[in-house]
């Protein structure tokens, strides 16, 4: 049996609407990043008020939260890529500290 | 290149692409809001930035108001209160003595209209005073500096930075731009009519056409060596963008505004290809990819080559060459700037050029004379507005005359809004003033032979009063793909079309299947059977074998992978025999997709693609019975059901015509509702399903219950129905009946209709039916063209107006909606694609050219995907002249749809407040929201961010208007 290691990397967590979820994509895509996961109707309360979750024929304005984990020099890039789209639209971007077991994996 | 700079400069291209309205190909005409974008301004500042950006209007003219004026549709009144509201937002207290209201009330309904016009001064003597025309001669005059930097600051604002050269220098490099850009994107798109295809478009759009730019005669003449010298540099295209922004040394801050303004130069084109960016699926797409970043590479680098090829320019190429021009040759460049862009006073043109050498010779005459002219234009424009309410001109002193010009300067920029609001309020009156509180003793006192759902489409509402007029028949309104995204595959085209709104990207697949037992098929039978050897016996046991070449038709990939060969063959085959049809709208259970591809000799990745593939076709019964279960709700139809119940889509019938699907359901993303009707009736008549709704839903359909679908033909207003086979016999009687109605409701409709069409209602239905074959025939029908509010209610509230099918109507019964889901799903899915539509045929109307197509005389098709002017055009988008326009005077009402919901306001209220973007929509302007609170007997309608309690009429709201 091999012995697991932890490895350092980022996590990003971008929430924007399901209206922009195909350029979040795109850059992470172009970014070179080699996966990612999607929650899709989050709701919530942020500075534009109450965000009603789940809507039956709309998908387009409900939130998505988009979430990866990529190398530190990614991050940069990444984030210089969300710079324009952010300075005009509202959304959220977290990157946290994480450790992850099979490095591999987040690594193509 | 640095990946970081890259992806700033993809997102730039995004943030930049934001305003550029989707061009979808012409086979789904979607309607959308050509300022979708800008929704989160409000809409009188998005209409300012649609002037700058699109070079288009967002209002009528004034003449054309007045037209609408004169026929009455807006009233006196309604005009008199949308200047009042006016002054009232002058914040400027006026030092003048007059009666303001008079004064522009008069200015805006005189005719011919006055407007201080250039060349009043040829027309009319000039009676003030010499010293007041002096004092204002001097006001007016220009300064070259200040004329110098405005046209610097353009660039970036409201033009590129070649449109600014082209306005200096005269010359015509955007025109040859546009030009090289629609060759080069042409070429691209093609979707197979071109004969010669353009080399190597499999590498994607930039890289392909690099290829070609190095070596096309064409680009050649126009730009030297300089295009093969420039592509040849760069590898990607966010190379070459950061290339020429920065070469063309523009300020940062400016890019993502340049960036904006260079992709609405073509928005046709543009908005086509982000259509297909964001169609990833799509088949062309899938093999020639191309996207917004490479759109823009190509045009700015063939901008750049273009550029640095005029040898003549009298200054360096680059913004700051511009800049360093403007600020050391301000008189030259200002005269320059006179002539080339037609601003020059009309006596002095021809000299202005021998002068452009030594500007000092003319300057000062030439600013005297420009700004004289002007103070004599004005004075005389001036003195015919005062007149109007009996005030001479001699009376008032300079600074008044300023304080008069500076007061006309803001209404000149208000004028359209306050029109638009006098004719939205005087539409809106028409209907607010005869909305019924709803009584509830209505259907259950009499036998309903029929219940019919149609959809919400405005043109649903003449026929559905037509048939309810009969007195047998209950009607309900609901988006026409009756709750049902799915994505369809029809037999003969093979390809996925989404049939429903384009706010959802459906994840079920419906298919056509054959129905056929003819032997002749057998050939076919035993080629599939050697890839699919048991696919008979195990899944699609009601059809025989060849039915699953109609499956893998919509999955041209799994019909490669398997037939690579007789694919084509078998198609032309079976496509040529089959005659019925049948929806596979059932899922496959886990074995059965195994049993179909268990065997195949492929590898993991592809295999597990296939499963995915099959997982998505059909419902499950559990699904089909939510489906089915909300559509009912949302319209308050879940008890005291009909035996018979139509699910009536639409379409429409036209020959030879482009615009075909714009006149089709937009609820089912531009395509017939017949698809959905089906489909809606197959889940709802099923047993399984029924048990589902009955104890999962609470909703008990009586066994004998049938459902059935059927079209409207808008055009012909003819109703086909279909599936009659599964009918019970005891209908009979009633079916023939039905039938009967249908025809006498058609037969009504079609006179109503025709009146507007200009036909005698005594042969409509003969000329209608003509049209709909006739090739020739460019209006085969209005369309939507006056819709201008949405009603969510029961129908009791509108039953007794005649609506003259302008009004979207969803049925609603608030008390079946406890928790307020319903309304919430109906705002935000059907209102908002009914707000596109009214927003499509609004700016069409205010600008047919700009943001509508123009008239469909001289329309073309391009590469099978799009529509052009002539032979040489930007893509066309928006509505033609013949759906919104009536020779020159709009048709179409164009204002902003008024959305009426009838539910106690704090419920309603607390559910709008949960919709934030339907809020913001309602704040923002682009709707007006009413609600329609009978137990309060009231009407709220939401202003200033509040709901306020409204009176149609201006008075207490008379509650005789209720039952």
């Amino acid at each position: 049996m091999r012995n697991l290691y932890l490895h350092e990397l980022k996590k990003v967590e971008i929430i924007c609407t399901g209206e922009d979820k195909d350029f979040v994509l795109d850059l992470l895509e172009k970014a070179g990043v080699s996966g990612y996961t999607i929650i899709h109707n989050l709701s919530g309360k942020g500075s534009h008020g109450f965000y009603e979750g789940q809507l039956l024929f709309n998908e387009e304005d409900p939130l998505v939260m988009i979430i990866s984990v990529m190398s530190e020099e990614k991050v940069d890039a990444v984030f210089a890529g969300m710079t324009p789209f952010l300075n005009k639209h509202s959304g959220v971007v977290f990157v946290s500290d994480i450790k992850v077991s099979r490095l591999e994996k987040f690594n193509k | 290149m640095d990946l970081a700079r890259k992806l700033k400069i993809r997102s730039l291209v995004n943030v930049a692409s934001e305003g550029i309205p989707y061009c979808w190909p012409m086979r789904s005409f979607i309607y959308r809001n050509p300022l979708h974008n800008l929704e989160k301004i409000p809409f009188k500042e998005a209409v300012e930035i649609g002037r700058t950006t699109f070079k288009a209007k967002g209002y009528l003219s004034r003449g054309e108001y007045q037209k609408i004026y004169r026929e009455k549709k807006i009233k006196k009144e309604k005009l008199i209160e949308a200047v009042e509201e006016f002054l009232k937002r002058q914040t400027k207290k006026s030092s003048l003595d007059l009666d303001f209201k008079n004064l522009v009330f008069n200015l805006l309904t005189q005719t011919p209209e006055l407007k201080p016009y250039e060349n009043l001064h040829k027309i009319y003597p000039c009676s003030a005073s010499k010293e007041l025309l002096d004092s204002l001669t001097r006001e007016f005059y220009e300064n070259p500096k200040e004329a110098c930097a405005e046209l610097l600051l353009s660039v970036g604002y409201k033009n590129t930075l070649y449109e600014a050269v082209d306005e200096l220098i005269g010359s015509s490099l955007k025109d040859t731009i546009d030009e090289l850009t629609i060759k080069s994107v042409e070429d691209f798109l093609d979707e197979g009519q071109s004969n010669v295809e353009m080399p190597k478009r499999e590498l994607g759009f930039f890289k392909s056409w690099k290829e070609l730019a190095s070596r096309n005669l064409r680009f050649s003449i126009a730009t030297g060596k300089n295009l093969k010298k420039l592509v040849s540099q760069f590898e990607e295209p966010e190379e070459a963008l950061d290339f020429v922004l920065n070469t063309w040394e523009l300020p940062e801050s400016i890019w993502d505004s340049c960036l904006t303004l260079e992709l609405s130069q073509l928005k046709g084109f543009a908005g086509y290809i982000k259509w297909r960016m964001n169609n990833k699926n799509f088949h062309w797409q899938r093999e020639y990819p191309v996207d917004m970043v490479e759109y823009a590479a190509v045009r700015l680098t063939i901008a750049k080559a273009l550029l640095d090829a005029q040898k003549h320019l009298p200054f360096k190429p680059t913004y700051k060459g511009l800049e360093e021009f403007l600020t050391q040759n301000p008189e030259k460049a200002y005269l320059m700037h006179e002539y080339f862009s037609s601003k020059a006073e009309s006596s002095f043109i021809q000299h202005l050029p021998d002068c452009f050498k030594k500007p000092e010779r003319i300057i000062k005459k030439y600013l005297h004379l420009k700004s004289y002219t002007k103070a004599v234009n004005t004075l005389i424009f001036l003195e015919q507005w005062l007149n109007m309410i009996g005030i001479s001109l001699k009376n008032l002193s300079l600074e008044h005359i300023l304080e008069l010009l500076s007061f006309y300067k803001n209404l000149e920029k208000e004028e359209g809004h306050l029109w638009l609001r006098a004719l939205e309020e005087s539409v809106y009156e028409e209907l607010l003033t005869k909305l019924k509180f709803s009584s509830n003793h209505r259907s259950n006192e009499k036998k309903i032979s029929a219940q019919a759902l149609f959809c919400i489409d405005a043109r649903s509402e003449r026929f559905r009063r037509n048939l309810e007029g009969l007195g047998r028949y209950e009607t309900y309104g609901t988006a026409g793909f009756f709750g049902i995204p799915m994505a369809f595959v029809e037999l003969t085209k093979g390809h996925e079309e989404y049939l429903c709104p384009v706010l959802i990207k459906p994840s079920n697949v419906v298919l056509e299947l054959p129905v056929s037992d003819d032997e002749s098929h057998l050939k076919a039978h035993h080629i599939v059977e050697e890839v699919i050897h048991d696919l008979k016996f195990n899944v699609l046991t009601p059809y025989v074998m060849v039915e699953a070449i109609g499956f893998l038709f919509g999955f041209d990939f799994i019909g490669k992978t398997f037939l690579p060969r007789e694919y084509s063959r078998i198609k032309d085959k079976i496509l040529n025999s089959s005659r019925e049809t049948s929806l596979l709208t059932d899922k496959f259970t886990d074995e059965e997709i195994e049993n179909i591809i268990g065997s195949k000799p492929l590898d993991k990745l592809t295999l597990s693609h296939i499963r995915d593939r099959f997982k998505r076709i059909g419902f499950s019964y559990k699904e089909q019975a939510l489906l089915a279960a909300v559509a009912l709700q949302m319209i308050g139809l879940t008890q005291n059901f009909a035996n018979l119940i139509l699910i009536i889509g639409h379409e429409s019938q036209s020959d030879n015509n482009l615009y075909e699907s714009s006149l089709d359901c937009g609820a089912c993303g531009g395509a017939s509702g017949v698809y959905n009707a089906k489909v809606f009736c197959q889940m709802a008549n099923n047993p399984q399903v029924r048990s589902i709704l009955k104890v999962t839903h609470e909703i008990n359909i009586p066994e004998d219950t049938v459902f059935v679908p059927a079209v409207h033909n808008t055009t012909t207003d003819k109703i086909a129905l279909y599936e009659l086979g599964k009918v019970s016999a005891k209908y009979t009687q009633t079916l023939k009946n039905l039938k009967e109605d249908l025809e006498i409701a058609a037969r009504l409709t079609r006179e109503k209709r025709g009146v507007e069409l200009g036909i005698n209602p005594d042969h409509a239905s003969e000329e209608i039916y003509q049209n709909a074959y006739d090739w020739s025939q460019i209006r085969p029908e209005w369309g939507l063209s006056g819709n201008y509010a949405f009603v969510i209610a029961k129908r009791d509230i509108t039953l007794e107006i005649d609506l003259k099918g302008k009004v979207f109507l969803h049925s609603y019964d608030w008390k079946q909606d406890k928790s307020g889901f319903l309304l919430e799903n109906i705002l935000s899915g059907p209102m908002v694609v009914a707000q596109w539509i009214n927003m499509e045929y609004y700016f069409s109307t205010t600008d047919n050219e700009g943001y509508g197509s123009g008239s469909k005389i001289y329309h073309n098709a391009v590469g099978t995907f799009g529509i052009m002017t002539g032979n040489f055009s930007d893509l066309k988008t928006g509505l033609p002249a013949q759906t919104v326009l009536k020779g020159d005077i709009p048709f179409h009402n164009p204002v902003r749809l008024l959305v009426v919901v009838q539910a106690p306001v704090d419920f309603a209220a607390a559910i709008l407040n949960k919709l934030t973007k339907i809020k913001k929509l309602a704040q923002n302007q682009w709707i007006h929201l009413i609600i329609l609170d009978e137990q309060k007997q009231n009407l709220y309608r939401y202003q200033n961010k509040d709901w306020q309690e409204i009176n149609p009429k201006g008075e207490i709201y008379e509650k005789s208007l209720s039952t």
